[in-house]
């Protein structure tokens, strides 16, 4: 089996008040190894939902009903909470929305990273400070000297998804899931960070789950590409065949909706 | 911690020292009642009350009065006691080390107290141990520290006699103490014994001083935690699978800490107030029984000098906290 | 209070203690005013053969002495009747005084800004480096012990209190925009304060009001306690209570009951206050 993940009939709700109301219903993913999975779907589809419900961090309003999310060979779902833990965070990590509120406003940048390899990867102090330096350099951060011993309100916010971007990266994960890691940020740094995400992944080999809204992002990076809409993925092709021929009438809208902006985006 | 920032609280600090000397002359000279007639004994005569007007400058222009006493004050003198006719200054120093201790034990105790009791609650936030936590902060806002003392001496003083109730040490002990900072010499000389006797004094003085200011530290320092077990970057904690305990002490409680430090200034005036009545209460020789014994006597200069040396200690301990808020705020630390 | 279902816990529980301190608080009142009639003794009556009995539930009581009896024989359920007489006039004449002072001082000095609010904020920041209990002290012992020097202490020491807090909300209300648009339509500037400020700093007032009382009637304790208080020969928890820790060895009872009616009282106001504050707020801010 060549899947990293695979979500079956996932099905989520969320009470308020004793009132229920489903998000998802009985939603299917599978991500193959060393691919850049893209989802899409409008905003309040329940893309965050299933992100959070994959990394185990559902607020305590939303329950799973029904489901699995096969992850090596185990079912996250079913799993105690300890043990899930220890298997989940050692090779499944994450790349946030907002880079400014994601960091731990009074620790310096090069302990936060340190603590994630010193936990995972069992490298003793010395070691770790080593390896945080080697991991800025490779996300392409200036003087990353300098940079360890800053706090994060003295980066930028690309810097500071830099930064996440190489926390992600550290313990060589089985599966990135980034929840839109652009969207916070400027246009120009946007490029920037997806580029940087798209050649770690190509040289890791770690598996992405590409949370978007953007299809022309999602056209830039992805191997392929799930819609979700109305609590459930509608449509799941490689990107190439999914932007040439969309099956869903739900794709085909969405493709039309934003046609002109993905043309645009990609002749330049 | 930078040295100009510290001159500079240092300056800021002169005009508040001046204005609180200005309302204790005032206070005591203004004011309805005549100073020399609480100080003379029965059946002073006339002539007597005017060499004691002249003595103490009394009969001078008020503001001209201040001026000299200032200026004393400023050399350091704070004339003599009345009451215990021996220099007010040498008086305050020879007690003060006994209220630094106990104040310094009481805001220990309440920190440390008030801490567990915020991460208890917030770790098992909406289970019985929260229940616990919110009652007794709610209860301790209605029990002020004289009558915690109170309850203290009831319970161990006197229904299950536990405890010694008053004074500092066993008045057995000969000490050989060359200091009035009993506990830290102790500690320092390995004199573990004479260490236990004052320690077993003070533990209840001090839990009674510290328990409101433990109730104010676990309130506020839970509802703060609450608001930062919220953010985002404790998701990402979790996400990287750290523990919950680690999460709540290493991400989330130095987060929290900052606005609770910022309100405790005023926190820690009550406590040092609370002194005055604790002591009192427990027999125990500090500058706060000291005061009221100064306001029973009349003793003017005492009062004077008392006032001033808590306003001094109120104002070392917000500097202190300053600084503290600071350390833990590293947005502000390089100002 | 992000999660809707806690919110609503939270402001069921308010309702419950704020009908629970405000019924206290009545039944105190009328207590109070009551106490002539209710009290079995006369408070200040002494008999010297029924010195130090215990309450009801001990043995060696009298039945015609509820609660027992202090060492001058005077009954201890009468005292703490008439006690509360004092308690609650020191906690709603200064408690009403501090604010007034307070709320017009804050909001002068938050509204005028400049050297006036200068001299205020100094103020405020001399008088909190005053330990409050030494400085209660020995106000009442310049001005000479009776109620109304007590109330004038508490004034004079709790103002600031108020003032801080009405300050600070002055402030942020002067920003806003609605009373910018007020000053074009040109009111008087007092006006202003008065419609638009005050109401919205009522409150906050209303619940650092009730809150001062129960600190008033510790404070009325503690200067009882340390016999500075109204004279000696009136009954007040705060009396009563020095007076049973002199012979606490042989008569526990007589300290524990004063305590137990202070700490009732401020619990009561202090469950008023907190209830008010969650109440008032959100609906009056709309
Ligand atoms: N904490 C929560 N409690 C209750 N309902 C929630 C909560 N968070 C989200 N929801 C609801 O769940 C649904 C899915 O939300 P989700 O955040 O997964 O959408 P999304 O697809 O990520 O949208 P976006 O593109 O805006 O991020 C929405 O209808 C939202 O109202
Ligand atoms: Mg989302």
């Amino acid at each position: 089996m060549n899947a990293v993940l695979d979500v079956q009939n996932l099905y989520l709700g969320v009470s308020q008040k004793r009132h229920y109301s489903p998000i998802l219903n009985g939603v299917n993913l599978e991500i193959q190894r060393s691919q850049i999975h893209g989802l899409v779907g409008e905003s309040g589809a329940g893309k965050s939902m299933l992100a959070k419900a994959i990394l185990g961090i559902l607020p305590s309003s939303t329950t799973i009903d029904k489901g699995y999310i096969h992850f090596k060979g185990n079912d996250l779902v079913g799993m105690p909470r300890y043990e899930r833990r220890q298997l989940a965070s050692r090779h499944i990590a994450m790349i946030p929305q907002d880079p400014m509120t994601s960091l731990n406003p009074v620790r310096r940048v090069g302990n936060q990273l340190g603590d994630v390899l010193r936990l995972h990867m069992k490298l003793n102090r010395t070691l770790a400070q080593e390896r945080v330096l080697e991991l800025l350099n490779d996300v392409q951060i200036r003087d990353p000297k300098r940079v360890v011993h800053q706090y994060p309100f003295e980066l930028s916010g690309g810097m500071r998804q830099r930064v996440l971007i190489a926390m992600a990266f550290s313990c060589k994960p089985e599966l990135i899931i980034a929840d839109e890691p652009t969207t916070a940020l400027d246009v120009t740094v946007q490029r920037q960070i997806l580029q940087l995400i798209k050649q770690l992944q190509s040289e890791t080999g770690t598996s992405v789950l590409f949370i978007s809204h953007d299809l022309g992002v999602i056209a830039k990076i992805c191997d392929h590409v799930s819609i979700l809409h109305t609590g459930n993925v509608v449509e799941m092709q490689s990107a190439v065949n999914l932007f040439q021929n969309p099956r869903h009438e739900y794709t085909q809208n969405l493709l039309e909706i934003t046609s002109h902006y993905y043309r645009f985006e990609n002749t330049d | 911690m930078s040295f100009p920032f510290l001159l500079r609280r240092l300056v800021l600090v002169i005009p508040t020292l001046i204005g609180v000397s200005i309302i204790v002359f005032v206070l005591l000279r203004v004011v309805p009642g005549d100073p020399i007639m609480m100080m003379i004994p029965p059946g002073a005569t006339e002539d007597d009350i005017d060499h004691l007007r002249q003595l103490y400058g009394l009969d001078k222009p008020i503001l001209e009065q201040y001026l000299v006493w200032f200026s004393e004050v400023l050399k350091g003198d704070f004339g003599t006691s009345i009451s215990l006719r021996q220099d007010v200054v040498e008086l305050i120093l020879s007690r003060l080390p006994a209220t630094i201790e106990l104040a310094v034990a009481a805001m220990f105790i309440s920190v440390i107290l008030g801490t567990s009791l915020a991460l208890i609650g917030t770790f098992w936030s909406n289970q019985w141990p929260e229940t616990i936590v919110d009652g007794f902060t709610g209860l301790n806002q209605a029990i002020p520290d004289f009558l915690w003392g109170l309850i203290f001496i009831l319970a161990f003083g006197v229904l299950w006699p536990l405890l010694p109730v008053s004074g500092r040490i066993d008045p057995r002990i000969n000490l050989d103490l060359v200091s009035q900072f009993y506990i830290v010499e102790s500690l320092i000389r390995g004199e573990f014994s004479v260490f236990l006797t004052l320690i077993k004094h003070m533990i209840m003085p001090a839990i009674a001083l510290a328990l409101p200011l433990t109730a104010v530290i676990a309130r506020s320092l839970k509802a703060s935690l609450r608001e930062t077990m919220t953010q985002d970057y404790i998701r990402m904690a979790q996400v990287k699978g750290f523990g919950p305990w680690r999460i709540l002490i290493v991400e989330a409680l130095r987060n929290a800490m900052i606005p609770t430090v910022a309100l405790s200034g005023v926190q820690f005036n009550f406590l040092l107030g609370g002194t005055v009545l604790i002591e009192r209460i427990f027999s125990y020789p500090g500058i706060g029984n000291m005061s009221i014994g100064a306001v029973i006597d009349r003793d003017l200069p005492l009062i004077q000098g008392l006032i001033i040396t808590f306003a001094i200690l109120f104002i070392v301990t917000n500097l202190v906290i300053d600084m503290s808020y600071r350390t833990l705020n590293p947005r502000v630390r390089n100002e | 209070m992000s999660e809707p279902t806690r919110s609503g816990r939270v402001h069921l529980s308010s309702l419950v203690r704020t009908w629970l301190g405000g019924i206290v608080i009545g039944l105190l009142i009328l207590i109070a005013i009551f106490a002539p009639w209710i009290a079995p003794h006369d408070p200040l009556k002494q008999d010297l053969f029924s010195g130090l009995m215990a309450p009801f539930w001990l043995d060696n009581h009298d039945p015609a002495y509820l609660l027992g009896t202090d060492s001058l024989g005077r009954d201890v359920l009468s005292r703490l009747i008439y006690g509360t007489q004092i308690a609650l006039v020191v906690a709603f004449i200064a408690a009403s005084l501090a604010a007034l002072l307070g709320t017009v001082l804050g909001l002068l000095a938050g509204y005028y800004g400049g050297w006036l609010d200068t001299v205020v904020s100094r103020l405020v920041e001399i008088w909190m480096a005053f330990p409050p209990v030494l400085l209660s002290i020995v106000l009442v012992a310049v001005i000479g012990t009776g109620l109304h020097s007590v109330v004038i202490a508490i004034v004079i020491i709790d103002w600031t209190r108020f003032c801080r807090v009405v300050r600070a909300e002055t402030l942020v209300q002067r920003e806003q925009e609605y009373i910018s648009s007020a000053v074009s339509i040109g009111f008087e500037r007092w006006t202003i304060l008065w419609r638009e400020i005050l109401p919205n700093v009522l409150p906050l007032l209303v619940t650092l009001l009730t809150l001062e009382m129960g600190i008033a009637v510790i404070v009325e304790a503690i200067l009882s306690f340390v016999g500075l208080s109204v004279s000696s020969d009136q009954a007040t928890w705060g009396g009563l209570i020095q007076e049973g820790r002199q012979y606490v060895h042989s008569a526990w009872w007589v300290m524990s009951l004063p305590m137990i009616c202070i700490i009732i009282a401020v619990l009561a106001f202090n469950a008023l206050g907190d209830g008010l504050r969650t109440i008032l707020d959100p609906v009056m801010r709309k």
